[in-house]
């Protein structure tokens, strides 16, 4: 069977693996974009903490603790978490 | 070696509280857990629902049972370790000791028969009434013994005349200062313990693959109150913290470490010191620059008091003061880190997949009850030298008892605690390895009185399935 340029394997495009080399490429950009999205959320909850405990003053704790609990059981309701499990 | 009685009657106490506080911490949560549950499976007759009822209610039948009965055995301590304390308190905490057990037991012992063995003998809504009762009962215990408490803690409503002590306000003694906030923090306390117990044993059988829907329903619903919780507990604690830098301030000057009158500006947060009592200094502190203004005054420049604001011999001893703040403020703030976790972990659909969420939560499994121990260390060791604050010295308080009977009967404590322990361990060992029970896949007959007692709701689980299927 002859191959033609776009039905040949990846693998053998200028001798480097095609597909690894986009497995990294997009394995990379999903690790940053997890890592984007674990750091924003540190970053988010260590905000709530501060404003919870007061460091803003007590009117700043009212309004996050209410806006982090309103959000926690949205969230928690919106997402049942009904994922695979490990 | 000659040992104090004092010490010896104050160690006697420490260990048998420490011991019993555990026991009431679970079964506040679990019950109030065990009546969410219920409910749940009332209004969405999942089956599942039931599985972790049935679970749970045993391991809070045993936590039960061991709390009653080592609560008793410190209403006899106060009078025999501490009879001075009992004779001059005794007008203000009697009443409130004897109202818990009118209250609260009495309720608890109403319904807790029909909670424990009642499932398949009455309806499912009287049950679920049961399961509220007995969930009041806990609560209406929390709220005497810590009325009590912060009675010892801020008292007022007493006048005292000639060493004597009268009450001129039951009103005060019983909403004295610091109960409003001490209440609410205790029983969040207790509902956060129940909600890491229930997400932590729901992890490890995902971990190992066993009962899966039973083990993420617990996951979901555990991280789910916890994150919720946590949050209130933050602020509970913020508040109370406000609350005890007025009414106590060398309890709070204690926690945080500081000798000066005023400490540096910026202030640090330490987070580890090796204080020195005899000469009022830090041998060594680590701690992270601004971050004590910023938490504990709120601002970035703020100065903290220190401990020789207090008198040397009104000081608590600041070592145990400052750890114990430092486990149960650490944990506090290791709970509300994976409450956070769990809520992003919710919007990837990765709750039941990440591996190191779930072995988090099974090492988190005890956080509730350790922070909840800790918390009670600062509230006691952070009030010494008093026993009564401002009123009665710790050593003033205590019986003149021999020191041998003293430790005589802390080394029996001891043995008859470590016996209770191990039972409690095993069994809750035992259930766990063993995994949820089938439960029938409907709620049985109605829960009104007239058909409580007809022998088709007196079936045995078994029988129902059976009967169900044909």
């Amino acid at each position: 069977m002859r191959l033609t340029a776009n039905k040949r394997k990846p693998e053998t495009l200028g001798g480097i693996g095609f597909s690894t080399l986009r497995r990294t490429i997009m394995g990379g950009s999903k690790d940053l974009s997890q890592f984007a999205g674990l750091a924003g959320t540190a970053l988010l909850g260590a905000l709530f903490f501060f404003l919870i405990i007061g460091v803003f003053g007590l009117q700043f704790a009212i309004g996050g603790l209410l806006v982090f609990v309103v959000g926690a059981v949205l969230i928690s309701q919106a997402f049942p978490a009904e994922g695979a499990e490990p | 070696m000659k040992v104090d009685p004092s010490t010896l009657a104050r160690i006697q106490f420490a260990f048998t509280v420490s011991f019993h506080i555990i026991f009431p911490t679970m079964s506040i949560g679990l019950a109030s857990f065990l009546a969410v549950t219920e409910a749940l499976w009332l209004k969405t007759k999942e089956s599942v629902y039931l599985e972790i009822y049935r679970f749970w209610l045993s391991i809070f039948a045993m936590g039960f049972g061991i709390g009653v009965v080592t609560g008793i055995v410190l209403s006899f301590e106060f009078g025999l370790g501490f009879a001075r304390f009992a004779e001059m308190a005794g007008p203000a905490i009697g009443p409130m000791i004897a109202l818990e057990v009118l209250t609260a037991f009495f309720l608890e012992a109403g319904f807790l028969g029909i909670m424990l063995f009642g499932l398949h003998r009455v309806g499912p809504n009287l049950h679920f009434f049961a399961t509220c009762m007995v969930a009041v009962g806990t609560l209406l215990s929390a709220s005497w013994i810590l009325s009590a408490n912060s009675w010892m803690q801020t008292p007022a409503g007493v006048a005292i005349h000639d060493g004597h002590l009268t009450v001129v306000s039951w009103r005060d003694v019983v909403v004295n200062p610091s109960w409003p906030y001490r209440l609410p923090h205790m029983v969040t306390a207790a509902y956060l313990t129940a909600s890491f117990m229930v997400a932590g044993v729901g992890a490890w059988y995902l971990l190992r693959g066993k009962h899966l829907h039973f083990a993420r329903k617990t996951v979901a619903l555990g991280t789910a109150f916890a994150t919720v919780l946590i949050a209130g507990q933050v602020f509970i604690g913020d508040i109370l913290y406000g609350a005890m830098v007025k009414y106590q301030p060398s309890k709070m000057q204690a926690a945080e470490g500081f000798w000066e009158e005023e400490s540096q500006s910026p202030a640090p947060y330490y987070w580890l010191i090796i204080p020195d009592q005899k000469n009022q200094r830090n041998r060594f502190a680590v701690g992270t620059p601004y971050l004590g203004s910023i938490w504990l005054t709120h601002s970035l420049r703020g100065r903290v008091e220190g401990l020789k604001n207090t008198p040397r011999d009104r000081q608590p001893r600041m070592g145990m003061v400052f750890y114990a703040f430092r486990i149960m403020y650490g944990l506090a703030i290791l709970m509300f880190a994976l409450g956070v976790a769990s809520l992003w972990l919710r919007l990837r659909g990765r709750l039941f997949a990440s591996r190191w969420f779930l072995w988090m939560l099974v090492l988190m499994t005890p956080s509730g009850i350790i922070a909840t121990l800790a918390g009670w260390y600062v509230a006691e060791t952070g009030r010494q030298p008093w026993v009564i604050y401002g009123i009665l010295r710790t050593v003033d308080a205590v019986s003149p008892v021999p020191a041998h009977a003293l430790l005589s009967t802390l080394i029996g404590f001891v043995c008859v605690y470590s016996v209770f322990m191990s039972a409690f361990l095993i069994f809750t060992l035992r259930i766990i390895r063993r995994g949820p029970a089938e439960a029938p896949p409907h709620a049985e007959a109605s829960g009104s009185l007239k058909n409580a007692f007809r022998p088709h709701v007196l079936d045995s689980p078994a029988r129902v399935v059976s009967r169900q299927v044909s």
